[in-house]
């Protein structure tokens, strides 16, 4: 199992990918918070007490989509410190994006996210 | 070369000038090397080009030792290159100011005493080329000849001009609808993949927990009927995709069918799909619904127009409240949907009716980009006809009107373009 107290943070306006995924992930140990799109989750992100270990991000979304959400922790040198993995049916439109931890395609595939995930905390252990 | 050069060498620079001709794709150039030719072939003073332009002449362009007419427009019958135009055969004037052809105050700030003109092909004139000189000189039979092979040769070059511009447009409109096709496999892709996700899920899930034996965190119970839930929306959503995707097809090929029944309720229609949006949307959707709307239509694509155009609304609204109107008048029913999101820029107004458009941007909103155009396609083949129109108040109004009545089977007017998915 997952080391446990790791906070993600699922962005995803799917009502069904968000609520699965969140499922999932807390099963496997993660402490989840969700949000619809990228403003809602730099209004999360906004509390320090509450800031994840890492981000799921979907790109395609309303209001304000990856590509605009991942510019604004850009423009912050505390929230740009946090890992960004992109979760996205549209794999090839996410390489024009600057230092991602990983781009996951879509169908997700949780072999693959729970290793990721899982790889990248032991990394951060490691160092 | 000016004068009396050669016969021969006047030849030379003639074959050379036509084999330059025979390069040319484009107006511009093609003028700027018959005006300079022009004048150089009969050693000139000046010389204009003139394209037609029905009843007008446009002296298009010109190479000469002082100022004429360049850029200037004037009636085809007040002046020689309209005459020589209108006639098929050239004019040679020895002294301008003794011919009633010629409007003298067009010509007395300018250096001409004497002038050529010669139409661009003979058979059907789209233009003429001057030759002007200062002095008095009545051009010579040479000269009308040569500059006569350079007009045909001229006439040549602007057909090629046409056809090539025909062709890089036709080109250029391939090529915009290969992209399009391009980026309509790439939406489609992506656009399947998306209710696969949440399925794909649920079910790794769901296998996770089966082989860990754990049911102990989320009650088996709870967890199989989100489960089931889940893959039911998505399992019908994707169903969505694949029929508008086939009703596409069907309009490409004119074969959308129509199974109308009397007595179809528009407001009934309305009414339905707006209680299949109840779960998502109860709160949003308000109905004002004419009591009977009745005629002869097709229910369940009547269901599908309104319903395309309410997820719409629905998607692009900004989470406000969407409104669903109908009545009838004069042999019309009509149903209106609007919404209170931000409109529709004036620009995109036709476009978001045309396959595989949208107003929205891609990175925000996903979709087809298919409903509006079946909506209109389907509106279309039931005789009626959708507006579009968004009140300075905000938000967009798309409204319906269908005849009750029609008079004969008409056959559906669908788009006869080819076929792209």
């Amino acid at each position: 199992m997952a080391p446990s107290k790791k906070r993600l943070l699922v962005v995803e306006d799917d009502r069904d990918i968000r609520e699965s995924l969140q499922a999932f992930l807390e099963w496997e140990g993660y402490g989840v918070q969700t949000a619809e799109h990228g403003k809602d989750a730099l209004s999360l992100l906004a509390d320090p007490s509450r800031r994840p270990h890492l981000i799921l991000l979907d790109l395609m979304m309303p209001v304000m989509n990856g590509w605009e959400f991942k510019e604004q922790l850009e423009q912050d040198p505390v929230l740009d410190q946090i890992p960004v993995i992109v979760v996205t049916a549209f794999s090839e439109r996410a390489q024009s994006m600057k230092r991602l931890s990983g781009v996951l395609s879509k169908p997700l595939d949780l072999d693959l996210l729970t290793n990721s995930l899982k790889r990248y905390f032991e990394k951060e252990l490691v160092e | 070369m000016t004068g009396s050069s050669g016969i021969a060498q006047k030849t030379r620079y003639l074959v050379e000038v036509v084999q330059k001709l025979s390069l040319v794709r484009g107006l511009p150039e093609l003028i700027d090397i018959v005006r300079k030719a022009a004048r150089e072939l009969t050693g000139a003073d000046g010389a204009t080009f003139v394209l037609s332009e029905g009843e007008m002449v446009y002296y298009a362009d010109e190479d000469a030792i002082g100022p004429l007419w360049k850029g200037r427009r004037f009636p085809a019958k007040a002046c020689i290159s309209g005459w020589a135009i209108a006639q098929k055969t050239h004019a040679v004037i020895e002294d301008v100011f003794q011919d009633p052809r010629i409007p003298v105050d067009v010509y007395a700030p300018t250096f001409v005493k004497s002038l050529l003109m010669v139409p661009i092909r003979k058979d059907a004139p789209i233009g003429a080329i001057g030759n002007y000189w200062s002095r008095n000189h009545r051009a010579t039979e040479e000269e009308v000849e040569l500059l006569q092979s350079l007009a045909d040769s001229a006439s040549i070059a602007f057909q090629n001009v046409r056809l090539y511009g025909e062709l890089s447009s036709a080109k250029e409109m391939l090529e915009r609808q290969l992209k399009l096709r391009d980026d309509f496999i790439s939406i489609v892709a992506h656009e399947l993949k998306t209710p696969l996700s949440p399925a794909v899920i649920q079910s790794q899930f769901l296998k996770r927990m089966l082989e860990a034996g754990d049911f102990t965190a989320h009650p088996q119970e709870d967890q199989l009927r989100k489960f089931s839930e889940v893959t039911a929306r998505q399992l019908s959503e994707l169903s969505r995709l694949v029929e508008d995707l086939l009703d596409v097809s069907r309009i490409s090929f004119g074969r959308i069918s129509f199974r109308e029944e009397e007595g179809v309720c528009l407001s009934e229609c309305a009414r339905r799909v707006a209680d299949r949006y109840k779960p998502v949307a109860a709160a949003r959707v308000s109905l004002r619904l004419t009591e009977r709307a009745l005629g002869r239509w097709d229910r369940l694509r009547l269901e599908q127009v309104i319903e395309n155009l309410l997820s719409n609304a629905l998607k692009y609204g900004e989470e406000k409240s969407v409104e669903i109107s109908s009545g009838v008048r004069q042999g019309f029913a009509w149903i209106s949907v609007r919404d209170y999101g931000p409109g529709i820029a004036e620009a995109d107004r036709e476009r978001v009716f045309e396959r595989f458009e949208r107003a929205a941007s891609l990175r925000s909103f996903g979709g087809l980009g298919l409903g509006l155009y079946i909506v209109r396609e389907i509106v279309a083949g039931m005789g009626g006809e959708i507006r579009l129109e968004c009140p300075p108040e905000g938000g967009a109004i798309f409204r319906v009107e269908l005849p009750i009545q029609r008079e004969s089977v008409v056959p559906a007017r669908l788009s006869q373009v080819p076929t792209l998915v």
